[in-house]
């Protein structure tokens, strides 16, 4: 460890924020400079069934660019969601044929329900983003396949980079990460020998795992001082509930 | 875009344990041992899939996920936070030792 470390080890913002909130302790993300998180209708399964759709709704394609899942806000009144209106009028301003070179997104004729019965193409509204830099989320059925030299090579390094993180995620799950290094603490490793004896052997003793984690290390490393024993049992007993361990 | 901005923007998503204890510190009250307590709590009560993941700051390489004996070290600076209470390292622990 070296004084460094304080200044150069550290998280991304949204990770740790997310964690302290799930805690109760909310804080202000100035310091943190925490980038736009993701929202969280985006992140579900919801746009599968628009991969590859020719056809949106002219509602659901206004309720997407603002960042939401398109089932939920439609049913509700619009001035609770402006920035559905304001993607709406865009999309609008976009249909609409301007008369000096035709609409830029090709869409329906709709009856009494607009934003439910004029479908746009799919393939103009991405267009029509790309253009203007707006992000479309649904994932593009058919991607266009680089030839570029620069880009295949880069599109190597990175699979390379991809499984080399894998394998080093796959030996940190194990925590088998360090176990070779010179400077890997004893304590440490029979501490991670201890969880993963203790995972799996409360199941067949029933025990409290901080009961079974001490009778484990007493009969595994006898020589271990008591002290030694209670600091490596603090840490593995994931149960920090009060009462007797 | 400028250079200030392009270096900004690479490494700009990224809290250090310094800032984060401190900031932690400051808004809530508590001293530098206790906020590292409770971080360090929070990281070993944590659900696999909410653990949030140690990351590396360098001049040149930028904001990446840490090495496995950068993960190490990054546990121990913040095991010397709870411990200790305070950022400057005995000579013991700049030995690599495990402090406690």
């Amino acid at each position: 460890m070296s004084p460094s470390d304080f200044d150069t080890l550290g998280f991304r913002p949204n990770d740790i924020l997310a964690l302290l909130r799930s805690k109760g302790v909310v804080l202000k993300q100035a310091t943190a400079r925490v980038t736009p998180e993701e929202p969280e209708e985006l992140s579900g399964g919801w746009m599968r069934p628009y991969i590859g759709r020719r056809t949106i709704s002219l509602g659901d394609a206004a309720t997407i660019l603002a960042g939401y899942a398109p089932a939920e806000p439609r049913e509700l009144p619009w001035e609770n969601y402006p920035e559905i209106g304001e993607w709406r009028g865009a999309l609008l301003d976009a249909i609409v044929d301007h008369g000096y070179s035709g609409p830029e997104i090709e869409a329906s004729s709709w009856g009494n329900d607009q934003d439910r019965q004029q479908m746009l193409s799919h393939a103009d509204i991405r267009s029509w983003c790309a253009a203007r830099g707006h992000t479309w989320p649904i994932p593009d059925l058919r991607p266009a396949i680089p030839t570029n030299p620069e880009a295949l090579l880069e599109i190597a390094r990175l699979r390379a980079q991809v499984t080399s993180l894998k394998t080093e995620l796959a030996e940190a799950k194990q925590g088998l990460f360090a176990v070779d290094d010179e400077r890997w603490p004893e304590e440490l490793d029979i501490a991670m020998m201890a969880w993963h004896a203790a995972k799996s052997g409360i199941k067949d003793t029933g025990e409290r795992p901080g009961v079974f984690i001490g009778k484990w290390l007493k009969k595994h490393y006898p020589r271990l001082s008591d002290a030694a024993v209670v600091r490596i049992r603090t840490v593995v007993n994931w149960d920090k509930s009060p009462g007797p361990k | 875009m400028g250079i200030k901005e392009l270096l900004a923007e690479r490494d700009g998503d990224f809290i250090s344990l310094r800032a984060l204890i401190q900031q932690l510190g400051a808004e809530e009250h508590v001293s530098i041992q206790d906020a590292a307590t409770f971080l360090l709590r929070c990281i070993e009560d944590a659900d696999e899939s909410e653990r949030p993941l140690w990351h590396h700051k360098s001049r040149i390489a930028g904001v990446e996920i840490a090495t496995s004996g950068e993960q190490i070290r990054a546990r121990r600076a913040l095991l010397h936070l709870a411990t200790e209470g305070k950022f400057e390292l005995g000579l013991a622990e700049m030995d690599d030792d495990v402090p406690f």
